[in-house]
C-alpha cells in the first residue's frame, strides 16, 4: 500500500500518537493496539485487501495529522481514527475501480486462476484433514491443561446441550458468558496460528521428500 | 445478558451484511473505540463461522455468509481452521463418549446383578421364590434321573452294537486270510505245475500212447513224488486179438522188472485202453519200456518209453 502514501511514521511522531492515548504508555499502548485491531476488523468487514495495509495508511495518516499540528479532542480520538479509515476506505473503492480489468487482459503473472502447484498440494482432502487433525491434536496438547480441557468442554454437545453446557462451563469459572466467548476466541487464534505453522512444516517435509514438489 | 443478545444479534446481522450503511458505521464507530464490544464481535464472528461448518445457518444466512462475509480470504481461513476444528472436536468427544459408555453397560450388569440378590427382594417374593425353586428342583431332579436312564440304555446299546462290529470284522479278517492263504497256494501251485495225471499225493497217474512218452507236458522224465506209494499207468493201443493182456516193464537193458496181468481192456474213442497200478518204489530215476503183450502169448501189442524222474 505504498502507492496510497509516501510518508513514513517515525518514532517521534509515534510518540505524539500514543500520547493521545493516553499519559501512561502502557496504557496508551493497549488503547493504541484496540484502535488498530478495530481499524483492521473494519477494512476486512468491508471487504478490503489487504487490509492490515489500509489499517496502516490509516494510522500514518492521523500520526502525520498531529504532526502538521492538527488539534484533536481526546473524546473523539477513536472516532477521528474511524473517520480517516472511512476515507481510506472510500479511496481504496475508487482506486480498485480504476484497476479493474477484465480477465482476459491480464498477463499470464497477474492471473487469477490458481496455480497448479496450488491445486495439487498432492494430497486429497481426505488427507489434508488427517494431517489437519493430527496437527490440530498437537496443538491442542501444546495448551496448558486446564485451557485444554476448557476448550474442549466449550465444544462439548450439540444445539441447546452445548449452550447448557456452555452456561455450566462458565458458572464453573466464575466469568460471564460473554467473557468465556472471548476466551476461547483467544485460545482459537492460537490454535489457528499453531495449525497454519504445523501445516506448513508438514507441506515443507512433503516437499524436502518428493522432489515433485521442487518446480 | 439481553444486551449480549442483542449486541450478538446485531453483529451478526453486520458481518452478513445485512445492515443498512447508516446500520454499519455505528457499529463499526462502537467497536473501533470499545474494546468491549470489539471482542463480543470476535465472538459473535466465532459463533458465526461454527454455524456454518456445522451447517446451522439459515437459508438466508447461508446466502449471505457466502455471497459477502467469505469475501476476505482471511475468513476464508477462519473457516476451514473451524471445518478442522469442529471434526477433530468430534472425534475427541467421540473417543471419549466410547470407553463411558462402556462403563454405562457395566453399571446396567451391576444393577441388574444387584436385583439378583435375594437380600434385595421384598418377603412375598422371597416365599414365591423359594416354592418356585422347589417345584422347579424337583422338576430338574425327576428330568436328571430320567435322562440318566435313557443315557444308560443307549450306552448298552451302543456297546451291543460295538460288540457285533467287533465280531464282524474279525469273520472279515479271517475270510480275508483265508482269500489270502488259497490265493498264495493257487499262486504256489502255478509256479510249480503238478504232473497233469496225478490225482493225489500217494497214487501218481499216466496216460502213455505206444511209442510217445505222455503226462509231464514239456518235460522228458514223468516225475514220481518220494510220497508216492503206487503209479498208476493208463495205457492205449490198437488190438483186438487177445481178449485179455499183459503189462511187462523192463528196464532199458531190457531186463523185466515187473509183470501183471491186466485183465480185458476198455474200449475208449476208437481204440483201447488198458491200466495197472505199479508200485512206486519199482522206480528210479530211470528209463523203463513198459509192453503190452496177449496174454498166454509173447506177441508185444504195443509198446511204451516210460522215463521217470524220482524226487
Amino acid at each position: 500500500m505504498s502507492q496510497i502514501s509516501k510518508w513514513d511514521l517515525d518514532q517521534e511522531t509515534f510518540g505524539k500518537l500514543l500520547a493521545m492515548f493516553d499519559s501512561d504508555i502502557n496504557v496508551a499502548g493497549e488503547k493504541y493496539e484496540c484502535v488498530r485491531c478495530g481499524i483492521v476488523k473494519y477494512f476486512e468487514c468491508r471487504g478490503c485487501l489487504p487490509a492490515l495495509d489500509l489499517a496502516d495508511e490509516t494510522i500514518n495518516r492521523v500520526a502525520r495529522k498531529l504532526g502538521e499540528g492538527a488539534e484533536i479532542q481526546h473524546g473523539s480520538f477513536s472516532s477521528y481514527f474511524y473517520g480517516v479509515a472511512r476515507n481510506v476506505f472510500h479511496e481504496h473503492l475508487r482506486r480498485v475501480d480504476r484497476n479493474l480489468a477484465p480477465v482476459e487482459i491480464l498477463l499470464p503473472h497477474q492471473h487469477p486462476s490458481v496455480r497448479p502447484f496450488e491445486m495439487h498440494e498432492g494430497r486429497s482432502d481426505q488427507v489434508d484433514l488427517e494431517a489437519k487433525l493430527a496437527c490440530l491434536d498437537a496443538c491442542t496438547e501444546s495448551l496448558p491443561e486446564g485451557t485444554r480441557k476448557m476448550i474442549l468442554s466449550y465444544y462439548e454437545g450439540k444445539e441447546r446441550a452445548r449452550i447448557e453446557n456452555r452456561k455450566r462451563l462458565a458458572e464453573t469459572l466464575g466469568v460471564p458468558m460473554n467473557s468465556l466467548r472471548i476466551r476461547v476466541h483467544r485460545i482459537r487464534e492460537k490454535l489457528e496460528g499453531c495449525l497454519i505453522n504445523c501445516l506448513a512444516r508438514s507441506v515443507t517435509g512433503l516437499k524436502q521428500n518428493h522432489p515433485h514438489y521442487h518446480s | 445478558m439481553k444486551q449480549v443478545e442483542e449486541n450478538d444479534d446485531l453483529l451478526t446481522r453486520y458481518l452478513l451484511g445485512d445492515l443498512s450503511e447508516e446500520e454499519q458505521e455505528r457499529v463499526e464507530e462502537r467497536y473501533i473505540s470499545d474494546r468491549g464490544f470489539y471482542d463480543q464481535l470476535l465472538a459473535a464472528e466465532d459463533d458465526l463461522i461454527d454455524s456454518y461448518a456445522e451447517k446451522a445457518l439459515t437459508p438466508q444466512q447461508l446466502v449471505s455468509f457466502e455471497k459477502y462475509f467469505l469475501r476476505s480470504p482471511e475468513r476464508q481461513n477462519r473457516v476451514a481452521f473451524a471445518e478442522a476444528w469442529m471434526a477433530y472436536v468430534s472425534h475427541q468427544w467421540a473417543a471419549a463418549k466410547a470407553p463411558a459408555a462402556a462403563k454405562k453397560t457395566t453399571d446396567t450388569k451391576r444393577s441388574l446383578f444387584e436385583f439378583l440378590r435375594p437380600a434385595a427382594w421384598p418377603l412375598a417374593l422371597r416365599v414365591g421364590a423359594a416354592a418356585l425353586l422347589i417345584v422347579v428342583g424337583g422338576w430338574l431332579t425327576f428330568e436328571v434321573f430320567r435322562l440318566r436312564t435313557q443315557v444308560q440304555r443307549a450306552e448298552a446299546q451302543r456297546a451291543a452294537l460295538q460288540k457285533q462290529n467287533e465280531d464282524l470284522e474279525q469273520q472279515i479278517y479271517a475270510e480275508k486270510n483265508r482269500s489270502l492263504e488259497l490265493a498264495e497256494k493257487l499262486e504256489q501251485e502255478r509256479i510249480q505245475p503238478v504232473p497233469p495225471n496225478q490225482v493225489s499225493s500217494e497214487i501218481v497217474s499216466f496216460f502213455l500212447t505206444p511209442g510217445l512218452v505222455r503226462g509231464t507236458g514239456e518235460a522228458k522224465r514223468n516225475v514220481i513224488p518220494a510220497s508216492a506209494r503206487d503209479v498208476n499207468l493208463q495205457l492205449s493201443f490198437n488190438d483186438e486179438q487177445y481178449e485179455r493182456y499183459d503189462v511187462v516193464i523192463t528196464n532199458v537193458e531190457g531186463r523185466e522188472i515187473w509183470r501183471k496181468d491186466a485183465g480185458k481192456p476198455q474200449s475208449r474213442n476208437g481204440g483201447k485202453t488198458i491200466a495197472v497200478r505199479v508200485p512206486a518204489a519199482l522206480f528210479k530215476t530211470n528209463d523203463y519200456i513198459v509192453n503190452v503183450i496177449g496174454t498166454d502169448s509173447s506177441d508185444k501189442v504195443a509198446r511204451y518209453a516210460f522215463s521217470v524222474l524220482r524226487k
